[in-house]
């Protein structure tokens, strides 16, 4: 069997290719609808902040109580019925369940601690620590495309807290457009992209 | 020196040996699911099932088939043997391009 170098060279390049793609497909397959549940979640939510602050309220409750329901039932399916199925992928998944409800429980004893808290500021507040735990995932899982999302929506959220073009009476319409879209459009983006 | 493995060599089972490495965990237990092979590497059943024969009856995988909520699905596993012998097989291509990688536990 004859392979010339440049065939060689050819082929540890597919090689690596399919590898990639394989191990982008699996991750991105799994983390695309959970971005898609709570990027509605959020846009629903902040959208009815500033329309209806009266109930706002009660949609964060059922929202919040669908995006946890929504999360398990992946989370459940994920590890059942994924396409890879080993004792540590079971695992892994798990464990970064466990890291984002570790981290938002954190957040609400430490919040029930310091309240008074004005709603804007638990709104930005809670998008970035979601966006923060988006950063450390995509670290643990080399998962560029997480940290770089992570990275854009805290930024963005920022931006419209600190910045002068977002007027803090539009910030959750912000919110809404740049977190929960941003989430949402990346969701639906990597479903398709990597179905 | 590793030398090149013709049976591996074949272009789409060197694609699926490539997938199922690097899908691959520190337990060695990973069962990757048919259908998702069969639509990464874009292939038919028929296509994919024949290669699959081949690379089991060398004992370079393992092929399970069970029921998933009462549907068939079948999962394919890289073997042990199959690991060292693509890892052989990736180490004779690098060494044509003239690439050596010491540290022969490293993933490919």
């Amino acid at each position: 069997m004859e392979v010339s170098q440049e065939q060689a060279r050819d082929l540890l390049k597919d090689l690596d290719q399919v590898a990639r793609d394989a191990s982008a497909k699996v991750a991105h397959g799994i983390v695309g609808p959970f971005l898609i549940i709570w990027g509605a979640v959020w846009v629903v939510c902040f959208t009815m902040e500033y329309f209806s602050p009266r109930y706002a309220g009660w949609a964060w409750l059922v929202g919040n109580i669908l995006g946890w329901v929504g999360t398990l039932y992946w989370t459940w399916v994920g590890i059942g019925r994924g396409p890879v199925q080993s004792v540590a992928s079971r695992a892994l998944t798990w464990r970064l369940f466990a890291f984002v409800l570790a981290v938002l429980v954190y957040a609400f004893l430490w919040l029930a601690i310091l309240k008074p808290v004005p709603g804007v500021r638990i709104g930005v507040f809670f998008v970035t620590l979601w966006m923060f735990a988006f950063v450390v995932m995509g670290l643990w899982m080399e998962m560029r495309f997480m940290v770089v999302l992570g990275l854009a929506i805290t930024l963005a959220a920022a931006a419209g807290y600190f910045g002068p073009f977002v007027p803090l009476r539009y910030i959750d319409l912000w919110l809404a457009m740049t977190g929960g879209m941003g989430l949402l459009g990346s969701g639906i983006y990597l479903v398709y992209r990597w179905r | 020196m590793a030398v090149l493995n013709e049976l591996i060599h074949q272009p789409v089972r060197l694609r699926i040996m490539a997938a199922l490495a690097s899908l691959e965990g520190e337990g060695g237990d990973t069962e990757v699911d048919f259908t998702f092979l069969r639509d990464h590497l874009k292939l038919t059943d028929g296509n994919l099932g024949a290669h699959l024969m081949k690379l089991e009856s060398a004992g370079y995988i393992t092929v399970r088939k069970t029921f998933v909520k009462r549907k068939p699905r079948t999962f394919v596993k890289l073997s042990r043997p199959g690991q060292h012998a693509f890892q052989d097989h990736v180490d004779a291509i690098r060494h044509i391009v003239g690439v050596e990688y010491p540290n022969r536990s490293s993933r490919w």
